[in-house]
C-alpha cells in the first residue's frame, strides 16, 4: 500500500533521513521504532506531504506521492495522527471529528463515520460537547485517532500515541489500535516503546540516526533484544 | 445632569462604541489568524466609508445596495491584500516587525490614495435614517441609534453562526488555533488566513460606513479610530469575540461621558489613560482570551 524508496529529507542542509526504504502492505500494522531525535516523525511528514522530500519517492497504492500537497495526500486517504495529539484545544470533541471530515465533508457521511469512532471510543461520545483542551492527555489520544479516522483512511499513520500517557490508559489504546486495523484500516505506527508496538504489530523498522538499521517480522525484532538495546538503549 | 440626559449620552456612546467594537473585531480574527496586527485596519475602515459616499450619495444607490456593494468590495480588497501581501510575507518566516512596518506603509499610501480620489475636504452623507429623533419612554433617540444597534447585533450574530456552525467557520477557527494540524486534516492554510482578512477588512468597511453620517469623512479619519479600536481590543482582551465587543462600547461610552462631563478637548486622552490603567490592572484584557474564547 505505502513504498518508501529511497527517500532523503532535509530540513537544512544535513539531511536527516538518508535514503529510507520501508514498505507497509495493505491490511497490516507496520511500526517504526527509533531513539529520540532518529527521524520517525520526519518519515510521517514527508508521506503526508508536510515536508518535500530532497530525492526518493514515495508511493502510495501505486501513485508517487512525493511533494504532493497535504491535502491532495489526504484526500488520497492517507492519516497522519501527529505528535503529541494536536487536538484543536478551543474546539467542542464533535467540531474537531468534523475537521477530520473537512477534505470530504458531506453531513450524513460525518454523521455516520462519527457513530463509528463513538462505537470505538465511548468516552467521546460522553464529552462529545466539551472543548479537547480541557480533556485529559487519554482522552486526546483518542480524539486524535477519531479524528484521524473521519475521513476513512486506506492507511492511518499515528506519531508515538503513547507519549505522555500513564500504562494502563497506553493499554487501552494500543487495544483499539489493533481492533481499527482488524477492521480493515492499515497502520503505520511510530514508537519509542518497543515492547509496546512489537506486541501489536506485524513487521518492524528500526531507524536509526536516519537510516534504516534493521527490519523484520515482530517476532525476529523481538529476538535481537541485544540490538534492541543497541538502538533504543534503556530496558527492552 | 438629568436622568434623561444621562440615558441618552450611554447611548450615543454605545453607539459609537459598537462602531469601534466591529473593527476591534476584525483586529482580533486577524490576531487569531496571524499573531500580526494589520496598522492599515483604520484606512481600510476609511476606505470603507467612502466607497459608501460614493454607491450611497454620487451614485444614489438604495441603502442597503450600496451597503452590499461597499461590503463586497472592501472584503474582495481585504481577500487580495492577505494574498499579495500578508500571506506571502508569513509564509517566507519574515519578521513581524517588517510586515508591521509593511503595514503602516500600507497605511500611508491608502491615505494619499483616499486624498487623491476622494480630495481633502469633508465629506458625508444624509443620514438613511432620518434625522428626526423619535421618542421612546420620555428619551429622544435619533433612528440611526437604533438602527446602528441592530445592524450590529445582526452582524455579531450571523459571525457567531458562521464560526461555529459552518464547516469553513469551523476550519477558520481551527487554523488559528494549530495550523499544522489543520493542514493535516486538508484545510488550505492561505485560503483560510485570507477569508479571515476578508471578513475583518469587511467589518472595518461596516464601521465606516455607519460612522461617516455621525463623523463627517476626511482622509485621515482612520487612524484615530483604528487607534480606539486597538485600545478596545487590549482592553477586552486580545485575541476574544467578547472582549472585542465589552472593550469597544466601555471606550465609546467612557469617551461620550468624559467629553460631556469633563472636557471634550482632552477625550482621546483621557481614553489612552484608561487604556493604560487598564493595562497596569488587567495587562491581558476583561477576557483574557483563553483557548475557548479564541474566534
Ligand atoms: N523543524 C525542524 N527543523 C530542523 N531540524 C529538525 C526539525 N524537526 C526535526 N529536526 C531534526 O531532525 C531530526 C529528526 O527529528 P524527528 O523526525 O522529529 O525525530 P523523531 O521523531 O525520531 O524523534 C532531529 O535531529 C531533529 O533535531
Ligand atoms: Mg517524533
Amino acid at each position: 500500500m505505502l513504498k518508501i524508496d529511497k527517500l532523503v529529507v532535509s530540513y537544512g542542509v544535513a539531511p536527516v533521513l538518508r535514503e529510507i526504504n520501508m514498505a507497509v502492505p495493505q491490511g497490516k500494522i507496520v511500526t517504526l521504532l527509533g531513539a529520540n531525535g532518529a527521524g520517525k516523525s520526519t518519515t510521517l511528514k514527508a508521506v503526508s506531504g508536510l515536508l518535500k522530500p530532497l530525492s526518493g519517492d514515495i508511493l502510495f497504492c501505486k501513485e508517487s506521492i512525493s511533494g504532493v500537497s497535504p491535502e491532495k495526500i489526504v484526500k488520497m486517504g492517507v492519516s497522519h495522527v501527529p505528535e503529541g495529539r494536536q487536538v484543536f484545544p478551543g474546539l467542542t470533541v464533535e467540531e474537531n471529528l468534523k475537521m477530520g471530515a473537512y477534505i470530504n465533508y458531506k453531513p450524513k457521511m460525518v454523521a455516520e463515520k462519527m457513530a463509528m469512532v463513538f462505537d470505538l471510543f465511548p468516552r467521546l461520545k460522553e464529552r462529545i460537547k466539551q472543548l479537547a483542551g480541557t480533556m485529559s492527555g487519554g482522552e486526546q489520544q483518542m480524539l486524535a485517532i477519531g479524528r484521524g479516522l473521519m475521513n476513512d483512511p486506506k492507511l492511518l499513520m499515528l506519531d508515538e500515541p503513547s507519549l505522555g500517557l500513564a500504562p494502563i490508559i497506553i493499554d487501552g489504546i494500543f487495544d483499539k489500535i489493533k481492533e481499527i486495523n482488524s477492521l480493515g484500516t492499515t497502520i503505520l505506527l511510530i514508537e519509542q516503546n518497543a515492547n509496546l508496538a512489537l506486541s501489536v504489530s506485524d513487521y518492524a523498522y528500526m531507524l536509526s540516526v536516519g537510516k534504516i538499521a534493521m527490519e523484520g517480522d515482530t517476532g525476529e525484532i523481538r529476538d535481537n533484544k541485544n540490538l534492541l538495546e543497541v538502538y533504543l538503549g534503556g530496558d527492552h | 445632569m438629568s436622568l434623561v440626559t444621562f440615558v441618552q449620552l450611554i447611548i450615543q456612546g454605545l453607539n459609537m462604541g459598537l462602531i469601534y467594537a466591529l473593527a476591534a473585531l476584525g483586529i482580533s480574527l486577524i490576531w487569531n489568524a496571524t499573531s500580526l496586527f494589520n496598522f492599515s485596519q483604520g484606512d481600510l475602515l476609511t476606505i470603507g466609508g467612502y466607497v459608501m459616499l460614493t454607491a450611497f450619495s454620487y451614485l444614489a444607490l438604495p441603502y442597503p445596495v450600496a451597503f452590499l456593494i461597499t461590503v463586497v468590495v472592501m472584503g474582495v480588497a481585504g481577500y487580495m491584500l492577505s494574498k499579495g501581501y500578508f500571506y506571502p510575507m508569513f509564509k517566507q518566516n519574515f519578521n513581524p516587525q517588517i510586515i508591521l512596518i509593511g503595514t503602516v506603509a500600507l497605511s500611508i499610501f491608502v491615505r494619499n490614495g483616499i486624498l487623491l480620489t476622494w480630495g481633502p475636504d469633508a465629506q458625508t452623507y444624509a443620514n438613511p435614517f432620518g434625522s428626526k429623533a423619535v421618542e421612546i419612554l420620555g428619551v429622544n433617540i435619533m433612528p440611526h441609534y437604533i438602527w446602528n444597534v441592530v445592524i450590529v447585533a445582526v452582524l455579531v450574530v450571523a459571525l457567531q453562526m458562521f464560526l461555529r456552525g459552518t464547516v469553513i467557520g469551523i476550519a477558520m477557527r481551527a487554523v488559528a488555533q494549530k495550523p499544522v494540524a489543520a493542514s493535516l486534516m486538508g484545510v488550505k492554510v492561505e485560503q483560510m488566513v485570507s477569508m479571515t482578512f476578508l471578513l475583518s477588512t469587511g467589518l472595518a468597511a461596516i464601521s465606516g460606513l455607519l460612522v461617516a453620517p455621525i463623523i463627517p469623512l476626511i482622509p485621515e479619519m482612520g487612524g484615530l479610530l483604528a487607534i480606539k479600536a486597538f485600545a478596545a481590543v487590549l482592553i477586552g482582551g486580545l485575541g476574544s469575540f467578547a472582549g472585542a465587543l465589552v472593550g469597544g462600547v466601555i471606550i465609546g461610552i467612557a469617551e461620550v461621558l468624559f467629553a460631556t462631563l469633563v472636557v471634550s478637548t482632552y477625550k482621546d486622552v483621557f481614553i489612552f489613560a484608561v487604556l493604560i490603567l487598564f493595562l497596569l490592572i488587567r495587562p491581558g484584557g476583561i477576557f483574557k482570551a483563553d483557548i475557548s474564547e479564541k474566534v
